[in-house]
């Protein structure tokens, strides 16, 4: 039986939606739905060989028949943001929540669901110094949760976000919209964690304009598809760490983008990219650096690896460069896939572990990351656990 | 009292025969040296009776105390008491060398000790072994030099208390002060717990500091001489061409 | 034996291409333009004719013209090729000279460019034949007695379409298929001159074979095809290396390469290329590599203007092995070199190493585009890719885009790729031994390519030198 590819949402139902919901900015949400239904998901600018890694099909037969009305409730909670199926709940103080549509990181035609999700979310605005939780959980099925999320680090700052998702909906989507802004001498750290059932699906797409300094961590588990896009666009002087990590397992398919820009003198970025495929899982983890020629001393340095653990899983890297000066300090890429080093195996094994212990112990070292809160850290564990480790 | 025997034992490596038929014995409390030029098979050996995938046995066996331990997986032989310091140890970035040791020591000791009683063992230990602290928050051989890996591999044998340990150059790019502090805990560890040794040595550095009570010398696969410390100091005058000829 | 001259307005039929990208241009319009060109089914009936071929050989260029009218137009074809100039280029010009036996017999003039290029020498002392290609016409053949009696076959293919029929039908286009991308389309098309070549089983030619090629006149396409079938047990390296006289307008080159290396055979095919600044060169290269086989692929891009070739093995049988030495330089603006290699493990424990060397000043650009791909089954692979950039100025430009999709477990693949400045604490150092910049610079520019450097043949590794230094003279030039 074919798949009826109707589209992500049933456009009735969200047209519906965008007239009796919302207060603000109605035309733009019915321009950016025109443009979310005329858009194509993408073009191919690269190898001829190969085409999208992610199957964009997979969203259009969702035909999802519910889409979240967030309603605003008002919370005694500092500093946390609940996006909980039909409700968003905010602080009275210090978040700012409204219905415009207005993005001055992430435009509209971006991306065809990124056109979607705006059209369909209200619009939460962190511009505070501080640290802030934000929940945004689906448990509903065949629903759609977007989000739309703007962090604006003022000069001079320090900010903090806990971005957790969970998607525990069959054949839901989440699509947290996230664009950041970091002024001069400001740091943000962004720490961006997604738990989704084997059946529901992911599209996220993150931006940040950086002139400060960003640290961010992604983390993505579960998806029958799980698309996540995070660019950053370095001003001089600015500096990018990161670190995403993609575990696939069941018949999970990740992809997990990372492009850096880079345009002012003396950027810096620098980052990892691990991913591990169990079982019949497939993962993706790819990006460009790009060093523009105003970019001049700058320096990139990004380093992918993937563990590939079941005997039908697959792993795709592909870390991209585009350096336009020769006044480069530094640009580089690596990217390896294998299994574990049986040598590394052999060698705990002589130390009393058996293989699988042995194994338990590289694969915690390879994906449990210091700073990771103790949430996601347990969260780990049990799926860890859950497939023998 | 306990025996590592190794009754005509043949390896194959990549299809290609590389120990053709070795017989050796070593009990509880004795030295062994196993000497040998480049490229005879010593570190091959080690790893065989370790039980390194890519060694296959062809023939022969290996008993320890008793039992036949030829085709046990390597982590069986560790819980047994037989311990291997490796030549080159591989690095394991992210795993820490503290979390190791933590698990290293509860399986083969079968214990169930709480991380901080091992940690305190790993510090004294580290302490007279001459590695500082930091090293046990690194990953495991992460950035390691030659002297600060051999060091880690003594410390891992204090740790576990081997009954026979087989230790691979352990002589080798250590400086003179390290070479003097691994020959002090082999001997101490040979007369407080009786401990077993077969100790793999190119240059025999180690031998000055330490009495050997057998000296093998392998060629080509092939255990072609036998004696005592005057073999070594034959090879040690002469080279191993000297050996060669009077077994020729 | 005069024949007509066919002609072919390729600047039209290029831009038509160009146009086509991202479908802009719908099929019947594409269809319109190229026949409008002269690029139509008579066109090619006549090729045909002329060449008196067999009928399958008809219609497989048919079928080439049929794709390349179908085919989407890649879409990794940069834009700067949108501002090509290619004015209408004459095909298949033969040129008044009937085939020459033997070296004395060819009209002074190209004697005299032959000279300069120094192959009278590398006959005598290298070669073991030579089939030289003049305006897409093979004019020189050569096969040595040597040779003859090992049993190698070593012919224009033109004349092997009649001679060797079922060795060509079965492997001709089958490597590399027209269905393959648009320019190999139309080079299934239009393919003219090139050489074929056969090594019996278990036969081992010692001495490298060369084949050259020249762009002779001005207005030229050039389709030339090579055809190397290695049988089981056998060892030949075979050199393809290219020079042209500066042209005024732009040449095209579509060429193709393929190679089948049988179990347990070994390939070498070396490529210097280092046409003059107006030449666009497409080459279509690929391999089958059966069980206990190695192809090595080394190329040496310097010349063109603009230059895609991505040498690729497919590694069908076990214990396969592959390499790939790539250099690329550009010296100039606008000069852009695309290059790289896909390596495909279709089979357990097989084996592939890419390392691709690009060098560039004065605005070049260098791209590197390359595919490992591991497929489910082909257990205890390994590949590995090195991709290096040495920019040796601010306005250079270096791009690498490789993907690696490994579907099997029990694989091993990595890839590295760095781009860097020139190494001024080495320059220095070398300056304070009494090494003056350029030399020094010259010195650390073929330290950068040694490990390429150290594949190719004395006389190859001399000439490159030499170019390498005489392009680095460019450097710091006012463009």
């Amino acid at each position: 039986m074919q798949w009826l590819k109707l589209g992500v949402v049933d456009i009735q139902l969200a047209k519906k939606i965008i007239n009796e919901n919302f207060t603000q900015d109605r035309g733009e949400r019915e321009k950016a739905f025109s443009l979310y239904l005329s858009k194509p998901y993408q073009l191919i600018h690269d190898s001829p060989t190969i085409k999208h890694y992610t199957e964009w099909d997979l969203y259009e037969s969702l035909n999802l028949s519910e889409i979240s009305r967030q309603e605003v409730k008002y919370s005694e909670t500092e500093n946390t943001i609940e996006i909980i199926d039909d409700t968003i709940r905010i602080p009275k103080n210090n978040i700012e929540v409204d219905d415009l549509l207005n993005d001055n990181v992430i435009s509209s035609d971006e991306h065809k669901l990124v056109s979607l999700a705006y059209s369909l979310s209200r619009r939460i605005t962190i511009s505070n110094e501080g640290e802030y939780h934000v929940r945004h959980v689906v448990n509903k099925n065949k629903y759609l949760l977007p989000s739309h999320l703007i962090i604006n680090v003022p000069k001079d700052k320090q900010i903090k976000v806990i971005y957790e998702g969970l998607n525990l909906g069959e054949g839901s989507l989440i699509t947290p919209i996230i664009s950041v802004n970091i002024e001069d001498g400001s740091t943000l750290d962004f720490q961006f964690v997604n738990f989704s059932s084997n059946n529901s699906l992911l599209f996220s797409y993150i931006k940040a304009n950086i002139k400060g300094t960003m640290h961010s961590s992604i983390f993505v588990n579960g998806n029958k598809m799980g698309h996540v896009q995070f660019n950053t666009r370095l001003e001089e002087g600015s500096v990018s760490e990161f670190s995403s990590r993609a575990f696939g397992t069941h018949n999970n398919k990740i992809d997990v983008v990372n492009n850096v820009i880079h345009l002012g003198q003396r950027s810096v970025s620098n980052g990892f990219m691990k991913a591990i495929s169990n079982d019949q899982a497939f993962t993706v983890v790819r990006g460009v650096a790009t060093i523009d020629e105003t970019a001049i001393n700058s320096s990139t340095s990004i380093i992918g690896r993937s563990l590939v653990l079941g005997k039908d899983a697959k792993a795709v890297v592909s870390p991209m460069l585009e350096v336009k000066t020769g006044r480069v300090v530094m640009a580089k890429h690596s990217a390896a896939v294998s299994r574990i080093d049986e040598n590394q195996i052999f060698y705990l094994q002589t130390r009393g572990l058996s293989k699988r212990e042995a194994e338990g112990i590289i694969i915690r070292g390879f994906i449990i990351e210091e700073q990771d809160p103790e949430t996601l850290k347990d969260r780990i564990e049990e799926i860890l656990k859950s497939l023998g480790y | 009292m306990v025996t590592l025997k190794i009754e005509d034992l043949h390896v194959e490596v990549e299809g290609k025969e590389i120990l053709r038929g070795i017989n050796l014995e070593v009990k509880s409390g004795e030295i062994h040296a196993l000497m040998g030029p480049n490229g005879s098979g010593k570190t091959s050996l080690s790893l065989a009776l370790m039980g390194h995938p890519k060694y296959k046995i062809t023939k022969g066996r290996i008993t320890l105390d008793g039992e036949d331990i030829t085709n046990l997986e390597p982590h069986e032989k560790a819980k047994r008491g037989l311990f291997l310091a490796f030549q080159n140890p591989i690095e394991i970035a992210g795993v820490r060398l503290s979390t190791l040791l933590v698990a290293e020591y509860n399986k083969v000791s079968g214990a169930n000790t709480s991380v901080m009683e091992v940690i305190s063992k790993v510090k004294n230990i580290s302490k007279e072994v001459g590695i500082a602290d930091s090293l046990l928050n690194r990953g495991v051989f992460e950035g390691f030099s030659g002297g600060e890996k051999k060091r880690v591999e003594i410390l891992q044998m204090l740790l576990l208390k081997p009954k026979i340990a087989i230790l691979d150059e352990p002589d080798s790019g250590v400086d003179v002060d390290g070479l003097r502090m691994i020959s002090y805990f082999i001997n101490k560890l040979k007369n407080e717990l009786n401990v077993g040794y077969l100790i793999i040595t190119h240059y025999r550095r180690i031998l000055d500091h330490i009495s050997a009570d057998k000296v093998h010398v392998l060629y080509r696969g092939k255990i072609i001489a036998e004696g005592g410390m005057e073999l070594a100091k034959l090879i040690d005058e002469k080279g191993y061409e000297a050996v060669l000829e009077r077994n020729s | 034996m005069q024949e007509d001259k066919i002609s072919l307005d390729l600047h039209e039929i290029i831009n038509a291409t160009i146009d086509a990208k991202y479908n802009k241009l719908n099929q019947l319009e594409f269809h319109r333009r190229i026949v409008e060109s002269g690029l139509s089914r008579s066109t090619i009936e006549e090729i045909s004719r002329i060449k008196k071929e067999p009928e399958w050989m008809l219609k497989l260029r048919l079928k080439g013209l049929e794709l390349f009218e179908k085919l989407p137009t890649p879409n990794w074809l940069p834009d700067v090729l949108s501002s090509l100039d290619i004015s209408a280029l004459e095909l298949y010009v033969k040129p008044g000279v009937d085939k020459a036996q033997s070296w004395e017999e060819l009209p002074p003039e190209i004697r005299k460019y032959y000279d300069e290029l120094g192959i009278p020498e590398s006959e005598k002392k290298f070669l073991g034949g030579l089939v030289a290609v003049l305006e897409s016409e093979p004019i020189y053949s050569n096969v040595k007695v040597e040779l003859m009696k090992k049993g190698v076959v070593m012919l224009p293919i033109d004349e092997a379409v009649n001679k060797y029929p079922d060795l060509m039908k079965e492997y001709f286009m089958k490597i590399f298929p027209a269905s393959d991308h648009k320019f190999a389309a139309l080079h299934g098309a239009l393919w003219s001159g090139g050489v074929f070549v056969y090594v019996p089983k278990n036969v081992k030619i010692t001495t490298p074979v060369e084949g050259f090629f020249v762009i002779g006149s001005e207005l030229e396409g050039q389709f030339e095809h090579t055809l190397l079938i290695a049988d089981e047990g056998s060892y030949i390296h075979f050199i393809e290396g290219c020079t042209a006289p500066q042209l005024k307008k732009y040449s095209f080159h579509d060429g193709m390469v393929e190679l089948y290396a049988k179990k347990n055979a070994y390939i070498k095919f070396t490529t210097i290329q280092n046409w003059s600044k107006n030449v666009i060169n497409f080459n279509n290269k690929r391999a089958w590599a059966d069980e206990n086989s190695t192809v090595e692929w080394v190329e040496g891009s310097l010349g063109s203007k603009y230059s895609f070739v991505y040498p690729s093995t497919i590694l069908r049988g076990k214990n396969a092995s592959s390499t790939s030495l790539v250099v690329t330089m550009t010296s100039g603006e606008s000069e852009w070199k695309d290059s790289g290699s896909k390596m495909i493990h279709a089979a357990p424990y097989t084996k592939s190493k890419v390392v691709n060397k690009n060098i560039g000043f004065n605005g070049g650009v260098n791209v590197y585009r390359g595919l490992i791909k591991v497929n489910k089954g082909a257990v205890g692979s390994k590949a590995f890719v090195k991709c290096d950039s040495l920019m040796l100025d601010d306005k250079t430009k270096a791009y690498t885009y490789p993907h690696n999709q490994v579907l099997e477990e029990d694989a091993d693949v990595g890839h590295e790729a760095h781009t860097f400045r020139m190494n001024e604490d080495q320059l220095f150092y070398l300056m304070t031994r009494g090494i003056d910049e350029k030399e020094a610079t010259s010195m650390l520019v073929l330290g950068f390519i040694d490990e390429i450097m150290k594949e190719l043949p004395f006389e190859y590794a001399t000439m490159l030198n030499k170019v390498i230094k005489l392009e680095l003279d460019k450097l710091g030039a006012v463009a």
